[in-house]
């Protein structure tokens, strides 16, 4: 709470700002807006303030600019004090150098007042006194919540100083804590607890170069270091007092990246050529005593038959890209790019003898790969307005330790019209196919055709419109529809995997700026899905369908009165999501009603009355209702048959709120 | 222990820095020069409102401070035919009604930007280029201060993503944590979708460090590509996936065991059998380490 203080102190500065400088009147604009809100909720749910911070409070923003000729600086803060809290200094000089230093919270609220019977949840190891938990009942047990927060900082200098050479530095930290939920355990005993969150990433960032009219030559480097407080978590069982499981946590890792690009303009033929290139080396390394792996009862043959007692991860990166795109009619325009992105990984090769006596590696799971993307696209303006655009991809893919996917390839082509002839209408069309077979050399069977790497064609229709109806009045308005349809069948005549996706949406959007400033916009989005796989439990075939449709809009209304003095500004906006999952084997499977099904509802009116140049006020409502419901929350049960010793997490989604406010708003210039 | 000392020093000191801007030379914020004003005498007697915005723009004030003397006509040309016969026809314009393509439009912009700003080196290998965007589209020129406001000024175009950013699952975007420059560079990239990085992993690895490992045990389309799974804009199933748990999952990995049944109602907690592999988080209640594990045992990315 002691920051909130302390950055609340720095208000008075603006204040003093402008008693100093009220005798003469400079170049300075600063205003600082603050008030008071109170909040009416309903339900307690983390997720109304999930990547904010909601509640009865002092609130407020303040700014600061001055420019002098072409330098300008300015500074902004939003809600300083609150947990959502953020800072932000921009500076540039045109042609001369630019910077930013910022600072910003946020918090993600996954779940308030969760259960455990463990007595120190946030701790890395969780135990609980006396007896395991008794199944069936949360009594003794205690609450707490899963939350954590970001904090980023840093700043960032670019200088050129008049000339073509630049450089710029950067740097920042990214600071992480709290707790979110995570799930540990067996097939028999599962235990949902929350993982501590407590880690920094530092970034660096340096980059030089030479920029001319036709040439841009640069040079740049990051390095990046991620470290974890908290190498592993460890949990007493919830069925057996001092017996000890450990789970690794993210492991402390490090990434550098050297890059350097080139870019030619003004080539003949209007062309210009660009190429890029980087490497970059990610490493970790931790050892089986930093994971307290001594202390896991889960495999006793574990450490005495590991071949090395310390892991040391290394993946590298290595990336081409290239592009030359010309001008080579007034009515032609071409590109050619080539991609290449490599990923290899040297990681250490674990092996051991399991309990079962038998012999295990992660060599199977130290994934490589290989990708190469060749383009070309043609564009050629027709009369009338109107331009065609074509376009084709070659992609190849090459995996290492993916055995039944070792190799795809992709054939995507692209056609696009477009028409602006008439004053009022500019029309799209555009047409895609995916072409994507994969080549299984190795042998290895095929047990499931995974949907992102086995053979499947896509084709996806979209039309967009934009009406310019009347000087005031626009109206956009997209349709797609897409259509992918994968092979699941496999060589043993099963079908396994997804077999069917078809999607259409419709999204539109209008702006219409009535008279005295008024103005009126609102959007609607509509959306209808279908994914349907084909499985087999056993040898009995069966297949699921996972339909869902979801539909939203939106309305925004501004009305200026009194001569501009008071501005009314009221908002709507809605959303409802449906789905269900049906089962093709009618009888012996239950279908599942409710997926992911929502409704959304948003209302906001304000009123801004501006008592004189300076001085402005503002009273708003807001009201918020969220009503979730999925079939596998319903009913939640913390111990429920199964071995399951839950804790609440995203159980509870549910809210409504009643939000009142009033904001001063003060400008000193 | 860990050092987080700056989160009490950090905002004063911000304000501070600020304070110490104050004692920099005075000049006239949002003020008009008096020079500057003079030349755009002949165009103000038409366009006083445009002009008067012109002058408190930072693009004005800037140009003004590197000694430039122009005005109005350095981007919209000679005026001459315009005073005799007013209209978009006569004079170098901006935007959807200008009697000029947009890669005149923009060409104008970069005659001055091109050779100074490196953001804009590859705005010709730019989606946004291909698809006839202007400079002006997006920028404001004659206003005070030329932020692109975003989200607002990308979804005017970009419609479905409004859509995907209101969903109950989403990065903090409507709440102006995330804007979509953030991940995405609208002046150009070699990349795809214009992303500011190689690859969708380099990009995602910037803000979710923990998950770029190496790790003993990798899961294959984790390291391949993020939106395997997710949906970066939004997602009406949590976590921004793709697909709800265990479907996803089964797409993949419904190949024998326990991963082959079908998980209907009956194992809701509701139902006639609950099933800790369905109700809740289904799959994740046991391999909830779907990024990777550190682990030195095979787990199934369990621990």
């Amino acid at each position: 709470m002691k920051k909130r203080y302390i950055a609340l102190l720095a208000l008075p500065m603006f204040v003093f700002a402008d008693n100093a400088l009220a005798a003469e009147p400079t170049g300075l604009e600063a205003w600082a807006e603050f008030g008071g809100r109170l909040v009416d909720e309903n339900g307690g749910s983390a997720k109304l303030q999930e990547y904010r911070t909601l509640e009865t409070n002092i609130i407020g923003e303040l700014g600061i600019g001055h420019a002098w000729d072409a330098y300008a600086f300015e500074l902004t803060g939003r809600n300083p004090g609150l947990d959502d809290q953020s800072f932000l200094l921009t500076g540039k000089k045109f042609g001369q150098f630019k910077y930013s230093f910022y600072y910003d919270d946020t918090p993600h609220n996954y779940t308030f007042d969760a259960l455990t019977f463990y007595t120190n949840p946030g701790a890395d190891t969780l135990s609980y006194s006396g007896a395991p938990p008794a199944n069936g009942s949360e009594t003794g047990w205690s609450r707490f919540d899963y939350a954590i927060k970001r904090t980023k900082f840093g700043g960032e200098f670019e200088a050129s100083l008049g000339t073509p050479f630049y450089f710029s530095i950067g740097a920042n930290r990214l600071d992480t804590e709290g707790t979110k939920p995570v799930i540990l355990g067996n097939f028999t005993n599962r235990t949902e607890v929350p993982e501590p969150i407590d880690h920094i990433t530092d970034n660096l960032s340096l980059k030089a170069g030479y920029l001319c009219d036709d040439y841009l030559v640069e040079i740049s480097g990051l390095l990046s270091s991620f470290e974890n407080w908290n190498k592993y978590l460890m949990w007493e069982s919830p069925t057996s007092a001092g017996t000890n499981y450990v789970a690794g946590l993210a492991p402390d890792n490090d990434s550098r990246k050297l890059a350097a690009k080139f870019v030619r303009r003004n080539l003949p033929l209007n062309s210009s050529f660009a190429l890029s290139g980087s490497y970059t080396k990610m490493e970790s390394d931790y050892s089986t005593t930093d994971l307290n792996l001594a202390s896991d009862s889960s495999n006793s043959a574990l450490l005495s038959t590991l071949n090395r007692t310390s892991f040391d991860g290394e993946k590298t990166y290595t990336d081409v890209l290239a592009s030359l795109s010309s001008q080579l009619t007034a009515a032609l325009d071409g590109k050619l790019s080539y991609k290449y992105l490599a990923n290899e990984n040297d990681s250490s090769v674990l092996t051991y003898v399991n309990s079962s006596s038998t012999a295990e590696t992660n060599a199977d799971r130290l994934f490589e790969y290989t990708k190469n993307v060749f383009g070309a696209e043609l564009g050629y303006r027709l009369p009338v307005q109107t331009k065609l655009s074509l376009g084709y991809d070659y992609v190849t893919m090459d995996r290492d330790n993916r055995p039944e996917f070792e190799d795809t390839t992709d054939h995507i082509f692209l056609a696009k019209l477009k028409n602006s002839t008439l004053e009022f209408l500019t029309a799209q069309l555009q047409y895609k196919h995916l072409a994507r077979d994969f080549d299984n050399d190795s042998g290895t069977t095929v047990a499931v055709a995974d949907y992102d790497a086995a053979d499947k064609r896509l084709d996806e229709i979209k039309l967009g419109l934009e009406f310019f109806a009347a000087d005031n009045f626009d109206i956009g308005l997209d349709y797609t529809h897409s259509k992918t349809e994968y092979d699941p069948e496999l060589a043993s005549g099963l079908e396994r995997g997804r077999d069917e996706e078809t999607s259409n949406a419709v999204y539109a959007d209008f702006l219409w700026r009535l008279p005295l400033k008024a103005s009126l916009n609102g959007f609607a989005g509509y959306e209808v899905q279908d994914a349907e796989a084909l499985h087999a439990n056993g040898s009995t075939p069966y297949g699921q369908d996972v339909e869902s449709d979801l539909w939203t809009y939106g309305l925004v209304g501004k009305l200026p009165l009194m001569d501009d003095k008071l501005h009314l500004e009221v908002s709507w906006e809605y959303q409802k999501s449906d789905g269900e999952s049906n089962f093709s084997i009618d009888g012996s499977l239950e279908n599942i009603a409710t997926v992911a099904d929502y409704d959304k509802k948003k209302f906001e009116a304000k009123a801004t009355y501006a008592v004189n140049p300076k001085l402005g006020v503002t009273l708003g409502y807001l009201y918020e209702q969220f009503d979730y419901s999925d079939l596998q929350y319903e009913g939640y049960d913390y111990t429920a048959s199964g071995g399951s010793y839950l804790s609440g997490a995203y159980a509870d989604n549910n809210y409504e709120a009643n939000v009142g406010y009033v904001l001063f708003r003060y400008g000193f210039y | 222990m860990k050092p987080r000392n700056y989160r009490r020093w950090l905002p004063a000191a911000l304000a501070a820095i600020a304070a110490a801007f104050l004692s920099g030379p005075q000049g006239g914020f949002l003020q008009p020069s008096v020079a500057q004003a003079a030349s755009h005498e002949i165009c103000r007697d038409c366009h006083e409102e445009v002009a008067a915005a012109f002058d408190q723009s930072f693009h004005s004030r800037a140009w003004k401070g590197l000694g430039q003397t122009g005005g109005c006509t350095d981007c919209h040309g000679d005026a001459e035919a315009h005073q005799n016969e007013p209209g978009r026809a006569t004079i170098f314009s901006f935007g959807r009604k200008a009697a000029q393509s947009a890669d005149e439009q923009t060409a104008r912009c970069l005659s001055c930007h091109a050779s100074s700003s490196s953001n804009l080196a590859m705005w010709d290998m730019g989606a946004h280029k291909k698809n006839d965007v202007a400079c002006t589209d997006c920028h404001r020129i004659h206003t005070s201060r030329n932020v692109v406001a975003q989200p607002e000024a990308c979804l005017g175009c970009h419609r479905e993503v409004r859509t995907q950013i209101n969903k109950q699952s989403h990065h903090p975007i409507v709440e102006g944590k995330v804007s979509c420059s953030d991940c995405h560079n609208p002046h150009g990239t070699l990349s795809d979708h214009m992303i500011k990085a190689d690859t969708l992993n380099e990009l995602c690895y910037g803000c979710h460090a923990e998950k770029r490992g190496p790790f003993a045990r990798m899961h294959q389309p984790v390291e391949e590509n993020c939106a395997i799974c997710h949906a970066a804009h939004g997602s009406r199933y949590d976590k921004l996936l793709t697909q709800r748990v265990p479907n996803l999952c089964q797409d993949c990995h419904a190949d024998s065991g326990h991963h082959d049944n079908p998980y209907d109602a009956t194992g809701a907690f509701t139902g006639s059998s609950p099933s800790n592999r369905f109700y809740a988080r289904s799959c994740l209640n046991c391999h909830s380490l779907i990024h990777g594990s550190a682990h030195f045992e095979k787990v199934g990315l369990t621990r």
